[in-house]
């Protein structure tokens, strides 16, 4: 678990043809707590998909430093930062397998088998999906999806786990219940997690802390009962 | 999600039709030095056919297919070590564990090569037992060649169905090599009825070796090793399964009985979204 940190961050799109840049993060600063949610709201276009982006590592910042647990990762790429990240579309190999798919990010990281086949039926089980163990991810419902997408997330025990709107492509019913899952799941891998939605009541039901985001910087970082008694 | 043993088969194939092909191609590269036997047979008996006189002939093609069954013992003890390996895997598949190819497949051949290596090889022995107790009787060579024949024949009929729960064994429990005979004779003997007519049925395929064209010879083979052999052993694991749980595991390993199928209620959660 680790706490993220930002001082400063920007990231700035350039438009190739007028030459112009376009501010998309602007001066962020933040302070996200070890083994907490943090549910990050804001209108859309705010800037919440690239904050989400820039820790993962897949987008480079334009100034400013961010941190886990006091370590500079600024410069680190993606796969040097202990970070998963879960997306609305899954990003599952068709092709394969639940297993061959969560197990995709241990065999590049040559985990030796047998504790590669522990931890990856380990984590099919926490989320309910152990017997789809050998299905292929076309004959999953969506909800099964995104619990084998979450799977290949946490099997490799990240410190920062960042969810970008995972259930929002899910019916009412679906997202209740995985809503419910993910909490508890969140509690037991004790990971720092930063979780993007639109969703009212799912950043409710879910967040420690909540931060607002508001034209490409983060106006307010607060606990989330202090938050939701202020706000109501 | 399968809820019997033929739905298993019927989702193997379907949705694991690639790895049952590369299965194939380990077992047609194991099979190589016994294909590479029957073909220098055949070739030889080709030439010994086209000599003139008749008893030559005769000694010849006899002692060329002798050879050839006799080199074929160790050969077939190779096409065992692949096969276990190739029935590791399969057992993975068959249980719905995830599975790990390389892993899987050399974990298979180190832990149960040496048994499917003797099962094969023994059986290969048998085979060239009555070949010779035939082509004894064939040419007279000992007043005793028909009983011979007979004692050959029974010993093929009695070894041959064990041979699927012997392989099938090896990848569930950890048991002895006598043990395991012991074990696949019993169980063989007990379900006779069903036994000998699926083996009969999965080693059918061998029949059309006998076909006297190269073409058909050499689609044949192709066809047995890369496709035959590895449904067949998918076959025997799901069949052996059956029969394993009927009457060994649920008494003493209930964890294991119906492992990879879901009856009706094991969905749970699986199917409501």
């Amino acid at each position: 678990m680790a706490t993220i940190t930002a001082r400063k961050l920007n990231k700035y799109y350039v438009d190739k043809k007028t030459k112009t840049a376009t501010a998309v993060l602007y001066d962020v600063d933040f302070e996200f707590p070890h083994a907490k949610t943090t549910v990050v709201l804001g209108p859309s276009g705010c800037g919440k998909t690239t904050l989400i982006k820039t820790i993962a590592g897949l987008l480079p910042v334009d100034d400013g430093k961010l941190y886990f647990n006091k370590k500079d990762v600024t410069d680190l790429s993606a796969n040097e930062r202990n970070v998963a990240l879960v997306t609305q579309e899954y990003a599952l190999y068709p092709h394969l397998t639940v297993f061959d798919n969560v197990a995709y990010p241990l065999k590049i990281a040559k985990v030796p088998a047998e504790e590669l086949r522990r931890r990856v039926n380990e984590t099919l089980e926490a989320l309910n999906i152990g017997l789809l163990s050998s299905r292929k991810i076309r004959q999953l419902s969506g909800g099964q999806r995104q619990r084998a997408a979450l799977a290949r997330a946490l099997v490799k025990e990240p410190e920062v786990l960042l969810l970008d709107e995972p259930l929002s492509n899910l019916d009412k019913e679906t997202r209740t219940k995985l809503s419910f899952e993910l909490k508890t799941l969140f509690k037991k891998t004790g990971a720092t997690v930063v979780y993007v939605t639109h969703n009212d009541e799912e950043a409710r039901f879910l967040a420690d802390v909540v931060a607002k985001m508001d034209n490409g910087t983060v106006t307010l970082v607060a606990d989330a009962a202090d938050y939701y008694r202020n706000v109501y | 999600m399968p809820h019997n043993r033929f739905q298993v088969f019927a989702d193997v194939c379907v949705n694991r039709f690639s790895l049952i092909l590369g299965l194939g191609l380990i077992v047609l590269l194991f099979a190589l030095p016994l294909i590479a036997t029957v073909i220098m047979r055949n070739v030889k008996v080709s030439e010994a056919e086209t000599f003139a006189d008749a008893e030559e002939k005769a000694v010849l093609i006899y002692s060329y297919i002798n050879t050839a069954g006799l080199v074929a013992i160790p050969c077939a003890a190779v096409l065992g070590t692949g096969l276990s390996g190739v029935f590791g895997v399969i057992r993975k598949l068959v249980w719905q564990d995830g599975v790990l190819f390389k892993h899987d497949f050399f974990t298979s051949v180190k832990e149960n090569g040496l048994h499917f290596a003797l099962y094969s090889a023994f059986a290969a022995l048998i085979y060239y037992l009555v070949q010779l107790t035939l082509r004894g009787t064939y040419f007279s060579i000992d007043a005793g060649a028909d009983a011979a024949v007979v004692a050959s024949v029974v010993a093929a009929a009695l070894y041959i169905p064990t041979i699927p729960f012997s392989f099938v064994q090896s990848t569930v429990y950890e048991l002895g090599f006598f043990k395991k005979f012991v074990n696949s004779f019993l169980l063989a003997m007990r379900t006779f009825y069903l036994t000998l007519p699926v083996t009969a049925l999965c080693l059918s395929a061998v029949l059309l070796l006998f076909i006297k064209n190269t073409a058909v010879f050499i689609i044949s083979m192709l066809f047995i090793f890369i496709v035959a052999a590895p449904l067949c052993s998918l076959v025997f694991t799901l069949y052996c399964d059956g029969v394993l749980d009927k009457f060994i595991n649920k008494d003493h390993f209930p964890q294991i009985v119906d492992k990879g199928i879901y009856r009706n209620g094991d969905d749970n959660g699986t199917k409501t979204e």
